[in-house]
C-alpha cells in the first residue's frame, strides 16, 4: 500500500465505492416496475447517491490522515488529461444512446438510467485507465 | 512518452554516487513524486524539460550527463 501515490490509493477508494454502490442500487431498482421513475425509486436514487459521497468522503479523510499526501505533479496531470479525453469519448456515445432510448422507449426510467449508467461506466473506466497508466508507466 | 522512447537516463547510478540518495529525496528535490522518480529511472515516462533540468540541477550535473537520447 505505501508503494501507491496518493493519487492511486484516492482513486482506488473511488473505484471501490462506485463499483459497489451503483451495483447495489441497480440490484434494488432493476427491473422497472413500469416505464417511469415511480417515488420509491426516486428515494432510492438520493439514498445511494448520499451512501456514495458517504463513503468516498471517509475514504479519503482515512486517507489523507493515514497516509502524507504527495505532491500533485505533471505525470499525474498528463496521466489525468488522458484518461478524460478518453471518458469524454464514451460520454458522447451515451448522450447519443440516451437520446435514443428518450425517442424509441416509453417512459422515463430507461432514459434516466442509461444517462446514469454511461456517466458511471465512463468514471469507471476513467479510474481503471489512470491506475492502469501508474502502473504501467506513461 | 511510452516505454519506447530512445531517452534513457543514468539517475540510478547518479543517486548511488550521491551517497545512495533515496527516490523520496530527489523526488522532494525536484518537486515531484517519488512514483515519478521511479517511473523516469525505469524510461516508463519522460519528463518535461523542467523537471530533466531539476534533476540535473539537483546532481550538479550538466542535463546530458543525466540523460541521452539515442537518435536513429
Amino acid at each position: 500500500m505505501n508503494q501507491l501515490s496518493f493519487q492511486e490509493k484516492s482513486l482506488w477508494v473511488c473505484l471501490i465505492a462506485e463499483i459497489t454502490i451503483y451495483s447495489l442500487y441497480y440490484l434494488n431498482v432493476l427491473p422497472p416496475v413500469n416505464g417511469n421513475m415511480e417515488s420509491p425509486h426516486i428515494i432510492q436514487y438520493f439514498k445511494y447517491m448520499g451512501l456514495l459521497v458517504t463513503f468516498i468522503v471517509i475514504g479519503q479523510v482515512a486517507i489523507a490522515i493515514k497516509y502524507k499526501e504527495d505532491t500533485v505533479d505533471e505525470r499525474q496531470r498528463l496521466i489525468e488529461m488522458k484518461a478524460d479525453r478518453i471518458s469524454s469519448y464514451i460520454l458522447h456515445i451515451g448522450i447519443f444512446a440516451a437520446i435514443v432510448v428518450a425517442m424509441t422507449v416509453p417512459g422515463n426510467f430507461w432514459f434516466i438510467h442509461t444517462i446514469n449508467g454511461v456517466a458511471i461506466f465512463a468514471e469507471v473506466l476513467n479510474q481503471i485507465q489512470q491506475l492502469r497508466a501508474f502502473r504501467r508507466g506513461f | 512518452m511510452g516505454n519506447s522512447n530512445k531517452i534513457n537516463n543514468h539517475i540510478r547510478t547518479l543517486r548511488f554516487h550521491c551517497g545512495e540518495m533515496t527516490q523520496q529525496q530527489l523526488a522532494d528535490m525536484v518537486g515531484v513524486t517519488r512514483q515519478t522518480i521511479n517511473a523516469i529511472e525505469h524510461n516508463k515516462y519522460s519528463p518535461s524539460l523542467e523537471v530533466a533540468f531539476k534533476i540535473a540541477v539537483a546532481f550538479d550535473k550538466p542535463i546530458t550527463e543525466v540523460f541521452t537520447y539515442e537518435a536513429l
